[in-house]
């Protein structure tokens, strides 16, 4: 998959001369977001629980200590499928509505409600949170099998299958509603 | 068969969450953020080995024999004192003290390593630590030690628990004063599911002082699949795990 928008992004990062976070944040907030997407039940929780991955990356320390750079990457998607899975995505929404900073830069509500029609996301919100991650991660996010399979803390196998019955219920559900 | 087109998933996948184009907030306000929420956690840690310091001292003091428990503590430490040490550093899922030819060791799971602890001159300190890959403490680390693992090296047997189905295994040991991650034979991993590629929730654990695995060839899938026990064997000429007997125990 090619991202121009990340390819130029990453040329501006390494233009500034921009550290580790702000490299990853430059070039990987947008596409992390649209992963929230995916794997949550609300699409307006996407950006907290990007935010939250970063700022537990940034409190955490731990891209000093990271010797490759892919690893601070694989720390944030593991982080944000975390958060969508957890309850604490429920707390998010909840926050936002009393939030501490005013955020003028927050997606509007028409590009939620577009990705919310979308056959594909409602499709993908009736499957089985495993078999949703697999997919998500497998054919949005471009990840390998052995790589999916990392981030969600599975067997390779187990993304295999999760993956091609994933595809099938999708495709079931998907034939329903056309 | 998959019943739908990868290429044409990937398409309406990235279709769908297009609309989606945020603009991204200010990164100071996120690592403002993050450093208001490092000084908590700083000032957290700090209160609770505070307290753990007082508790001690009042225990040494206010016990009766508490003086003469302590020269026993420095020749053979407890439990306790290995306990005392690793919530100090944030470490949880305590294993030992294992004595081993140099020393008692223990071992404590921190959020993305094991860290070995040596006790010297009465007192626990930090001898070296092995990471975690996966890390971000989504993992529940069951560690249990016995040189019988690895014979003539500290060993801990390790249990990674992931979710609520997927179990790991592995062992980490003592090689001459360095701390690694034990290897297995069919691979250049240290992962069981390396060690079986394909399989499925590899789970390995000591028993009778052997490490052994289970594997699940997921085929057709996961719940159908065929299981095996392997027993392994340390090859010191290889310096790595190998299977000593595999059988299947249940089809």
């Amino acid at each position: 998959m090619i991202d121009l928008n990340a390819m130029g992004a990453r040329e501006d990062v390494r233009m500034a001369g921009a550290d580790d976070l702000a490299s990853l944040y430059v070039v990987h907030y947008r596409s992390l977001v649209r992963l929230a997407a995916l794997l949550l039940d609300e699409t307006a929780a996407c950006e907290d629980v990007v935010q939250e991955a970063y700022v537990r990356l940034a409190a955490s320390r731990r891209l000093e200590r990271l010797s490759d750079p892919d690893a601070g990457l694989a720390y944030l998607r593991t982080t944000v499928l975390n958060l969508a899975r957890s309850s604490l995505r429920r707390r998010l929404v909840a926050a936002r509505h009393a939030p501490l900073v005013h955020r003028p830069d927050r997606v509007d509500d028409g590009a939620i409600s577009t990705v919310e029609r979308a056959a594909v996301i409602a499709a993908m919100r009736e499957l089985p949170r495993r078999m949703r991650e697999a997919i998500a991660l497998r054919y949005y996010a471009d990840l390998t099998e052995a790589q999916t399979a990392d981030v969600m803390g599975v067997s390779v196998g187990a993304v295999k299958s999760y993956t091609s019955r994933g595809l099938e219920r999708l495709a079931q559900i998907l034939k329903v509603t056309q | 068969m998959n019943a739908i087109d990868e290429r044409a998933i990937r398409e309406q996948l990235q279709r769908a969450v297009a609309p989606l184009d945020p603009a991204a907030p200010p990164l100071e306000e996120l690592r403002a953020r993050a450093a208001r929420r490092r000084r908590l956690r700083y000032s957290l840690g700090a209160t609770v080995a505070v307290a753990a310091a007082a508790i001690v001292a009042v225990v040494l003091v206010v016990v009766p024999g508490g003086g003469s428990s302590r020269i026993q503590v420095s020749q053979a430490p407890s439990e306790e004192s290995l306990a005392s040490y690793a919530a100090a550093h944030h470490g949880k899922h305590v294993a030992g003290p294992l004595e081993t030819g140099s020393g008692y060791v223990g071992a404590y799971a921190t959020k993305n390593a094991v860290v070995i602890a040596r006790y010297v001159d009465g007192a626990w300190q930090a001898d070296g630590s092995v990471a975690r890959p996966h890390g971000a403490g989504q993992y529940i680390l069951r560690l249990s030690g016995g040189e019988s693992v690895i014979p003539g090296h500290a060993s801990f047997a390790e249990r990674d628990k992931g979710g609520d189905v997927t179990y790991f295994g592995g062992v980490f040991y003592d090689d001459n004063g360095t701390w690694r991650d034990a290897r297995f034979a069919r691979c250049a991993n240290r992962e069981l599911s390396c060690a079986y590629p394909g399989t499925g929730q590899p789970y390995g654990h000591v028993v009778g002082g052997k490490f052994v695995s289970i594997h699940n060839d997921c085929t057709p899938y996961c719940a159908a699949g065929t299981e095996y026990r392997v027993t392994w064997r340390w090859d010191a000429a290889s310096q790595r795990f190998v299977v000593a007997t595999q059988r299947v125990i249940k089809r």
